[in-house]
This record gives structure tokens, sequence and C-alpha cells, in this order.
């Protein structure tokens, strides 16, 4: 089902063509792939709802118990329990369950005697103060049920395992749906279990729940995506469900001059399919200068030159997307901006006294981005690596984690995307993610030596905190590997994990294969690389994949990934598709201030606060002359220091002004952070070095015009390219040329603070 | 789903336009209020606090170490200290508690505070916002909402957020401030920029301590400034764009004398040393001035309370063999007494809320470490001020301080009841950037005996 392509071993930079190409291919295949999407599913095979004839215990009160909040974690299910009632959280462990509600205490929340009067039974109702209050009424049918199994004896019954739940939708009207839900169970069975379905909701949210006879039915109340969980038991389902908005609420122009041209780029394909499900026209066409200037920063991290303008400009409109992509996909400034990437995603933050090995593992990163490696070697090489820790830097990886669970946290941030910390106590409650998984991966890392010389460590175990015993190495949701018992096993686990990452797990005996998706890292970057141009993930936040946060574009994230593979891992054929989709070249919110839309269609660009080591980068580039750049006073002196921000891996390279404008101290995680422009920044906007410094410098490129004798207009003009990539116009040249004072030195500071305030308006601050 | 505001700066100006819409049209959010009923009458506890400085005590603080102690329990459950009586007959507090005791008479303890959460991130969310945490939005601190009620009070026109107050000088401060250094839980959440507290980043208690960017470099014009500030307007004018968050700055730089609120050197001596040397102690000083200033709101900071190991020394003295205690608690008690003392003689008191609480409380048995974990179940919370009843005790724990034993009061009860005493109606309406309508608070039930 997925072609196997041979073409990708070309140098990715100079695969224009076999892109397009492959664009073209990617198209009819994810129509194919968007049919088998499970929502698709029709309801065949499955059989009536029932309640068995005697209720069964894992199929019956359990959900029950979940759909009144019971097990849930502000109550039962807390770790720590309720009022010595201890539930496991939704029911994912039914025997210890079974244990606290029918054996604990010498069975006194059963009365098999007179079971309406069991405790299990009086408190939800309220006959008995609960401090949960009241859930259901003694007559409703959960009450019977509860009542009918206690009269029964409370039957533990055989176990059932639910091994999927899928939500079925019709759409009713435009913002209403009919929502039913069923579960498949280990042998196959499906039941329709719509009845005892939790759905959760925000109760400030705009989704209105409503039960039927059958179904459930739900309005939603504002347009948009909406997302809704559904639990039976401990399992669980998400559906997006889009409301589309009316002419009034998308005060979008049309633009008629640009009548939407045919979908060649996947990416505009599955994006206009979102616009037309939610009834939104696009944002207009930008300028193509500021796309200049958008593409620039998204890929290089740096502002267009005057020369790129002016060489831009001189191209032919047909050719000048292509040979700017060309240009700059094989820049060297491409290289050290997707370095400086690759370390915030990585978190590289120095080791206490440790210079050379933080110079290593910086060493690693540089030569990747340098020699154009492929990517698939960031898993093998991070995760496998040992030796000298100044010597090898990849093993800073490991070395910056501290411990076996701070390592597989770490690991599953970063290659995985999704936030593993919450398996550490109970079993993830919105995602796949079961204890064992999260202990089993850090069994793993146990292995793993974190000394100044990184090695193996065979003997070292994790205690898996559900059983108390020591884990049993795993890879998350997939399989048990062996304990460790030498060097070579350890060596084993770790190359199981880096495959199973890239997909190289061929071998892998799945005993039950919920149509295998995409290889976990594939996926993770290709939605990083989509959110760093486009300001948003398909999955948002990028670090918080799970099962119960859909992508916004499904079948475009699938997509992308399978480009993402196809190109052996190589950031650039993707960033290129993204780059020359019409997608990319829309007008943002900052001229659209009114256009309230969820950003998640990309009917308008998302304006991305410039990070704050580019934006440094921008401010110095826009003032000042190149040959300057080695005398800037603006930048903090030590000798051997290269001038831009971005090339300071390292987050602790001193820099007032980085600090003020939020840099991240990568302590934590920080794919999020932005420059933020609260009180301090603006102070130290006007009153800090960070402008002040560089304008006044003689090398300023105003001081330089006004030394070679260049006029006021000619120096206007400059600026707005400087800062906009755009031209100055000529109602703003006419204005401003009538206030620049004659005086020399009043021009000079004229300029300065006219220079300063370009500098300081939105247009400027975002990309 | 939840766009970031700020990248759509001139959407601020069209939120607050909608949110006094929301605000105008009272009758509609009082009825969807199941839990209030302002509109008909504005009980007298409504807005008898114009200011608020809360005593941020971040990690949890243990209630059985400060507010809360117990007497004939075992030693595992009492701790290493003793407890004192106060100027309230028969409440006790801890012995290092010395001088908050002598002014009990003056405070409101809450002794029943109950959480679900037991997780800082989470805990002190919920006990800032009064909102359990969701993860489809970031709700507002208390400071936050007061801040921004305050902004939603003047006229809409010009953007500005603190600019068109009546012309005090002191309005040109932020009108929520935190000392020293952020946290999270206090922010703004959904509110965006314009309510974020303004974060003097810098230890009060060091000599040098002066607030970053605040003057104009020595040898700058200061004309210049203002030409940059009208060429600003111009630019954004022209390109029909709004940068202005910097017009607030701008007027803050501009005003040598509300500038004087941030500058603890006009303190005399003797002063200064009441409040303490430290750190925590010169934060409540700079409180105070601000306070005095005319800040709305102020949070002060004091971290390290998550104390889960040796009690004696991270309590009460700072350091292994300390002579005179200098720990969390004797620190909190000279600052925090100092504190109500001096607004007490200023007459700034009755219009001056002071909150000390953390996230929750501690366990009531001490673990093998000789510290104690996180306990959320009942934990305490010191008011004071601001027209709450004085020498008032309210609720208590049972016996070994483990659950609330009578008058449970929720985070969101909390919240809820200083929202009426700090003049801001729970039940009104906010907007988030996507326009969903969110309660100010929406879960929480007044508590009656602190607003009589």
């Amino acid at each position: 089902m997925i072609p196997t392509q041979s073409a990708t071993q070309t140098p990715p930079h100079s695969a224009t063509t076999a892109t397009l190409r492959y664009a073209l291919l990617l198209l009819p295949l994810s129509l194919h792939l968007a049919l088998l999407h499970p929502q698709a599913i029709a309801q065949n095979g499955t059989t009536t709802p029932t309640i068995s004839q005697t209720p069964s215990f894992q199929l019956d009160i359990l959900p029950t118990l979940t759909q009144a909040g019971c097990n849930s974690g502000a109550c039962h299910g807390a770790a720590a329990g309720r009022g010595h009632f201890f539930l496991s959280l939704w029911g994912s462990n039914p025997a210890s369950d079974y244990q606290q509600i029918v054996l604990a205490h010498q069975s006194r929340r059963v009365n098999f005697a007179s079971p309406a009067e069991s405790l299990l039974l009086a408190k939800p109702t309220g006959r008995i103060a609960h401090e949960g209050s009241e859930l259901f009424d003694p007559q409703s049918p959960q009450a019977q049920l509860l009542e009918k199994w206690i009269a029964l004896g409370a039957p533990q019954g055989p176990p059932a395992f639910v091994t999927n739940l899928t939500i079925d939708s019709q759409q009713l009207s435009p913002t209403s749906f009919l929502l039913k839900t069923f579960a498949t169970l280990q042998d196959g069975q499906q039941f329709n279990v719509t009845e005892k379905t939790k759905w959760e909701v925000d109760p400030n949210g705009p989704i209105r729940l409503e039960n039927t006879q059958t179904a459930i039915q739900i309005n939603l109340e504002q347009p948009g995506r909406h997302v809704l969980i559904a639990r039976f038991g401990a399992a669980f389902q998400a559906i997006a469900l889009v409301a589309p908005y009316n002419s009034t609420s998308t005060p979008l122009p049309t633009n008629s001059a640009n009548p939407p041209l045919p979908q060649k780029n996947p990416v505009d394909h599955w994006i206009q399919l979102g616009l037309e499900k939610a009834n939104l026209d696009p944002a207009p066409e930008i300028d193509h200068r500021i796309w200049l200037r958008r593409v620039t920063l998204d890929l290089t991290g740096k502002l267009p030159s005057t020369q790129a303008i002016a060489l831009f400009e001189s191209m032919a409109p047909e050719s000048r997307f292509e040979s700017t992509l060309d240009r700059l996909i094989s820049s060297q400034e491409f290289n050290t901006y997707w370095t400086f990437q690759l370390a915030r995603w990585l978190a590289l933050r120095p080791l206490p006294n440790d210079q050379a090995s933080t110079t290593a593992y910086e060493t690693f990163l540089r030569d990747l981005m340098q020699q154009r490696r492929s990517w698939k070697q960031l898993p093998v090489e991070l995760i496998q690596s040992t030796g000298p820790s100044d010597t090898f830097g990849a093993v800073n990886f490991a070395r910056l984690t501290g411990d076996p669970r701070a390592h597989a946290e770490a690991i599953s941030r970063f290659f995985v995307g999704a936030r593993l910390q919450c398996a550490n106590c109970h079993n993830h409650p919105l995602d796949q993610w079961t204890q064992d998984d999260y202990h089993g991966l850090a069994a793993i890392f146990a292995g793993v030596d974190r000394g100044k010389i990184v090695r193996y460590s065979p003997s070292n175990r994790v205690t898996n905190l559900r059983t108390k015993e020591p884990a049993t190495p795993r890879i998350p949701g997939l399989k048990n590997l062996q304990q460790h018992s030498d060097d070579q096993s350890v060596q084993d686990n770790l190359q199981a994990i880096s495959n199973w990452l890239v997909g190289n797990d061929s071998t892998s005996t799945i005993a039950d294969p919920p149509k295998q998706s995409h290889p976990p890292f594939a996926r993770v970057i290709t939605n990083r690389l989509w959110a760093s141009m486009m300001g948003r993930g398909l999955i948002d936040p990028i670090d918080d994949v799970r099962k119960t946060n859909p992508p916004s574009h499904p079948e475009l994230l699938d997509a992308l990934t399978e480009l993402f593979i196809q190109s052996n891992y190589h950031p650039e054929p993707l960033l290129r598709l993204i780059a020359s989709s019409q997608t990319y070249r829309r007008e943002s919110y900052r001229l659209h201030p009114t256009a309230k839309v969820d950003p998640s269609f990309y009917a308008v660009r998302i304006d991305k606060p410039l990070p704050p080591e580019v934006l440094y980068d921008a401010i110095q580039d826009a003032i000042l002359t190149p040959t300057s750049f080695d005398h800037s006073p603006a930048i903090p002196q030590t000798n051997e220091r290269s001038p831009q921000a971005i090339t300071w891996l390292d987050p602790t390279t001193p820099s007032e002004s980085l600090d003020i404008l939020g840099r991240c101290n990568r302590n934590t995680p920080c794919d999020a952070s932005t420059s933020n422009m609260g009180l301090s920044q603006q102070l130290h906007w006007i009153n800090g070095p960070i402008l002040n410094q560089p304008l006044a410098n003689p090398h300023a490129f105003f001081n330089q015009a006004i030394e070679n004798g260049e006029n006021n207009r000619s120096i206007l003009q400059q600026a707005y390219l400087r800062a906009y990539a755009r031209p100055i116009p000529p109602d703003q040249c006419e204005l401003w040329l009538t206030q620049i004072p004659v005086d020399a030195s009043d021009r000079k500071t004229w300029f300065e603070d006219w220079f300063w305030t370009l500098l300081s308006t939105s247009e400027f601050l975002l990309n | 789903m939840n766009i970031n505001p700020t990248l759509r700066p001139s959407m601020q100006s069209i939120r607050r336009r909608s949110f006094l819409q929301f605000s105008l049209a009272l009758p509609f959010a009082y009825a969807n209020s199941a839990t209030t009923s302002l509109a008909n009458e504005l009980p007298k506890s409504f807005g008898t606090a114009k200011r608020c400085i809360l005593l941020w005590l971040d990690g949890g603080p243990s209630h059985l170490e400060m507010w809360d102690p117990k007497k004939d329990v075992p030693i595992e459950v009492r701790g290493p200290f003793n407890s004192i009586p106060t100027t309230i007959p028969g409440i006790h507090f801890s012995e290092n508690l010395e001088r908050c005791a002598a002014i009990a008479d003056q405070l409101t303890i809450i002794r029943s505070m109950t959480s679900p959460l037991g997780e800082h991130g989470l805990a002190n969310q919920y006990a800032l916002t009064g909102y359990l945490p969701s993860p489809n939005l970031i709700y507002p601190s208390l400071g936050s909402i007061t801040a921004h009620q305050s902004h939603a009070s003047t006229p809409i026109e010009n953007p500005s957020p603190y600019s068109n107050l009546p012309t005090n000088h002191s309005n040109r401060l932020p009108p929520y401030v935190g000392i020293p250094e952020p946290r999270t839980g206090l922010g703004a959440g959904f509110l965006g920029p314009h309510s974020e507290p303004f974060w003097v980043n810098g230890d009060p208690a060091q000599p040098t301590f002066q607030i970053r960017d605040l003057d104009t470099p020595t040898g700058f014009d200061p004309n210049r400034i203002a030409r940059r500030r009208n060429m600003l307007e111009q630019l954004e004018k022209s390109n029909h764009t709004n940068n202005s968050n910097l017009q607030a700055a701008f007027e803050l730089v501009e005003d040598a004398q509300a500038k004087q609120a941030f500058d603890l050197h006009q303190e005399s001596p003797k002063t200064r040393e009441m409040y303490g040397p430290r750190s925590f102690g010169q934060s409540c000083l700079l409180a105070r001035r601000l306070i005095e200033h005319n800040v709305r709101f102020v949070s002060v900071v004091q971290p390290g309370w998550d104390t889960h190991e040796n009690l004696s020394v991270s309590l009460r003295d700072g350091y292994s063999g300390a002579k005179v205690g200098v720990g969390l608690i004797p620190t909190f008690d000279q600052a925090t007494s100092a504190l109500i003392n001096d607004l007490q003689e200023r007459g700034l008191l009755d219009e001056t809320l002071v909150i000390a609480m953390g996230e929750f409380g501690r366990t009531p048995k001490l673990n093998t470490r000789g510290g104690r974990d996180h306990w959320p179940r009942v934990y305490s919370v010191m008011l004071c001020g601001g027209g709450l009843p004085k020498g008032l005790v309210l609720g208590k724990s049972d016996n070994i301080g483990e659950q609330p034993d009578a008058n449970p009061v929720t985070p969101a009860d909390l919240i809820h009841t200083l929202l009426i005493r700090l003049g801001v109606d729970p039940a009104s309406i906010l907007v988030t950037p996507d326009d969903r309508p969110i309660p100010i608070n929406q879960h929480g039930k007044p508590i009656d005996t602190l607003l009589t």
C-alpha cells in the first residue's frame, strides 16, 4: 500500500522535480487513505446494544462508574483514592477494582441481602452523605443496573478487554451531529455502547450534548473545529467535528484577482478541503516580496539582505519562487538555523563544569547539518552512542537527562512528541500509554550509565510503580523486551527503541496490529517542521501528541510524513513543499485583525513572534552594514564569539538582551517559547541597549549613507527594504521627507529615532 | 484553538469592547449565575478592598507548622515545634509565628481549605484562579482578574491599559506587579499580555536593587523619547497597524514621580529593618510602597515551602546550627507582621486586603526524612484587612489535620469571596480570544462569614 520509492538518495536540496513528482503521486494515495479513515467505517457487522442478562463487571459496571465519574482522577480514581475507597483511574485495573468494590472491608460496599442498601448504591444516589454529591437517581437505569448486579451476587464474570472504541458520526445539520460509540472486544465482537459512554465536554466550551433514544446528539454553538472525547470504561476515543462559519462570520474579502489555482500541492489540496468544510474563504495572497521575507526568516532565521531582494525582483515571476527556495535551502544560513532549531528541540544546555562535552554536543549537531546527514541518524546516535562525552557529542543527550525516568521522558518528548510522564503513577488518562509502558521504557534506559564516559550498566533496574517489581524493558504500546543481562542485551534494547522510532522494526511481531501508522519520529518531526513554517502544528501543541489530540488535517499529516520518510528523513523536500504552497502565501492576521477564525484552518497566515535569538539577529542585520559587524558594540564582546545569536547553541551564553526577550533556558521544555513583549521587554526596548546601541553605531546603515552623501529619499527607501523587505509607499516617503532636519547631527539622530520606530512595529516583530 | 493574543495586538481593544458589552448586559450575567445575585443589591462587603497584597507561599506551606498546630497528638503528627497562644482566646499558632500570634486579633484564619489537587503545577492554578485546570484554557489568576477589571472601567478609545485613569500620577504604574521573579499560576492566562503582572525581576533586599530599564540611559536626550513615541503613532496610523502596548511603557518612563514607587531608598533604615533584611521582607516593603502609589494588586512570592525533609532546618533555622532562626517561618512572621502593622499605622489596612497562602498543606504525618509531603485535603489560609472580620478562625480540621471537620472551603469559594471584597462581580463574564464567554468565577460559593 505504501509505495516503495528508491529515488530518495538524490541530495534533497537539488531534488526539486523529484519533490513535485512525488507530490503529484501522493495525492491519489492520500485520497485513498481518507476513505479508510476510521470515522468513515459503516456500522455493518455490529450487534445490537444489549445489557446481557447478567450484567458484566467489566462491560457494564465499570463503564457505569466511569460515566458517573466515580473513578476519575478527582474522585476515587486518584492515586490516594478517596474516603479509603480506591478505584483505578477510569477502571483501567478491573481486578483491583473488583477487589475494592466487592471484597474489601468484608464486602461492606455491597449488601447481598438487601442490594438497594449497598453502599455502592446509597452513596452515589445521595441516600447516605456523599462528598461527591448525588450522581444518579435511585430509579435511574444506572442504579437499577448496579442493584441487579449485586442481587445476582456481584459476579466478576470472565475478563472482557476492549481493544478499540470507535465513534460513528452522522451529520444532521451544519452544526449538529448524531454520535454512537462502538466497543470492539478482543474476540472481535462489536457492541453499541452509546448508553454507557461518558462524553468529556468542557462546561464552558461551545459543545452541547443532548441524549436521544439511541444516540447522543451534539450541537456546536460556535463555528470552528471542536474535539470531543468519549470514554467507555477505560477505553476512549476522540473525534473532531467541524461547524461551518456563516457568511457574516467570515469577513475575509475574496480575492477575485487571484482565482483559486488547481491544487497541485497536497498542502493546498487538504487545506482547501478543510476550508470548504468550514465554509471559509482564504485570505488574499501576499505581495511576493513579503513572501521573500517570510520564507527567508522561516528557512534561515534571517532577514533577506537588500541584495537578495534586488535579485528576487530581477527574476521572472514564474521562476523566482523556485530559485529562491534553491538558494535558501542550499545556503550556509540554512545549516546554521536548523542546527539552532535542533538544539532548541533537543533542549541542549550546558553540563555543569563540562564545557568540553557541551562543545562536543554542539559539534555533533553542527556536523549533522553541515554534512546534510539524514535526521534518521538522530535516534540512532542520540540513543545508542557510548563513549567519552567530550569526544562523542551525541552521548550528551543521555547525560543531560540525569536518570532513567527523565531519560525516558526526554525520549518520548523529542522523538514521540508525547508527554509520557503522566504514566509514571497511573495509566495515561488521555493517551494509550500505560504504567508498564512508562516504566518499561525507563527500564531500557536504566541500562545506560550517564557518567562522563557513557557506557552500559546492564545490572541497573528501575521499579515499576504498579507492580513494585523491577520493570521489564518494553517498547511502549508494543511489546516487552528481554531484561538486561549483559552489555549486548542493553545494546539490543536501545537498538530496538531507535528502530521502533524510525520504523525499521519490520521483524516485530505485533499481536494486535491497530493499523500501524507512520513511525513516531517521522510523524513528530514532520509536525514540528510544519509548525515551524506555519505557526501552528497540525497537532497542536507540537509536544502533546496523543490519541485525544487529533491532528487538524490527519490526511495532510500522513501525506507529509510519507514525504519525509520517502526523502529518507531529510527535511528539505518537506520544507520546500510547504514554502511552495498557496497556503503559505496568505496574508496574515496582522492585516486581518477582525478575522476571528479558528487558526487551525489556515485560512489566514498565523503571525509568529520572532524567537528571541532570531529577533536579536534581525535587529543587527537591519541596522548595521555588513562590514561593521565585528565592531558592533551592541554585541556583548567575547573575542571569539560569533556575533549571531542563533549560533549560540548554549542557552547560557551571556546576553542580557536575550534573557529579557525571554530566551528559554531549556531546563523545562520550551517549544512554545517566543519573545514576550510585556512591560519589562517594552522598557528594555525603549531604554535598554538592544536597539539603542546598534542605532548609535557609526556603522548603522543610515550613518554610512549620510557619510556617503546619499539623500534622504534614498535612506528612507533603504530603511523600508531593510526592515520590511518592501518599498516605502510614496505617501509615507513624502510625509517623512518634510520632517527630516537639515543640521548634520540632528539629521543623524532623527534617523536613529525614526528607524527605532520602524523596528518597533508588529510588521517587524512578527513573521 | 486558543489563539495567542500577542499575535493579534489590535484585537485587544475589540475584545475589551465586547467585554464591556457583556458587563453592561448585567441582567444576562446575573441570570447565568446560580451562585450569587449581586444584581439586586450589592452587599455592603462589595469592593471594601481597594487594593490587594498576595503573599504567595510557593510550594505548599504546612498548616500544621503554622496556623493549625495540633497539641495532644503523637509526635509524628505534631512535628518538631510547639504551639503558642494567640490574642484570640483559645487559638494557638505554631511557636515560630510569634509576631503573627500577637496580632491574631487582626487576622482571619481559614483552617478548612480543601482541594482535590496535590501536584504543584495543577494545585497552584486552582488556588490562584478558582478554576480546576483545563487542558483547553489557562484561566487568569486573581491578580490578573483584578487588574483586568480595573482596565475595563477605563474608556475604551485608548487601548493603553492604564493611561486613562484619573490624572493621578500613580496610575501610570502597572495595575498588577509581581515581586521578585515570575512564578507559574500568577499570570493572566487567556486574558493576555495586558493583564500579566509586571515582574520587578530583581531582589529588593540587594542594595543595588532597581527596576531594569526604567530610566532613560544617561546622556540620552529625553525629548527624543517623546519624538519616538510620536513617530510610532504616526507610523502605525498610516500602516493601519497597532502596536500600542509600547504606550504604557512610554507613560511610565516619562513619569518621574510614579517611578519613585519602586525606590526603597526613600524608606528610613528603621522601616527597612522592621521588615527584616531578607528578600521576602524587603519585597513586602516594596509591596506596601506600591500599594501606597495606588497599584491595585501586588503578588509577593516566597519560594521554598515544598518542605519534604527536615522541617526544623527548612521552616525554622534556615541552615543547620543557626542560633537565631532565619528559616521560612521566622522570615515570614517578621515580614508579614511588619506589613500588617505598617498598613495599619498608615491607615491603609481597612482598604487593603492581605492574603497569605500556598497551593496546599502538608501530610498529617511526618515522612521518614523528617518532612511532610503534599496534602491538599485540608490546609490553612491567612487573610487580613480589606474589611474582613478581625480575629476570626473559620472552619477546622480534624484532630490530626487530615481533613476538614467543619465548613470546608474550596479554592473556588475563596476566590469567589475575595473577588466580592475586591469589587469584582464573580458572575460577570470574560471573553476568551476565541470569543467564548467565561464567568469570572463559576464553581465557588460566597463564604458568608467573610462578607458581613
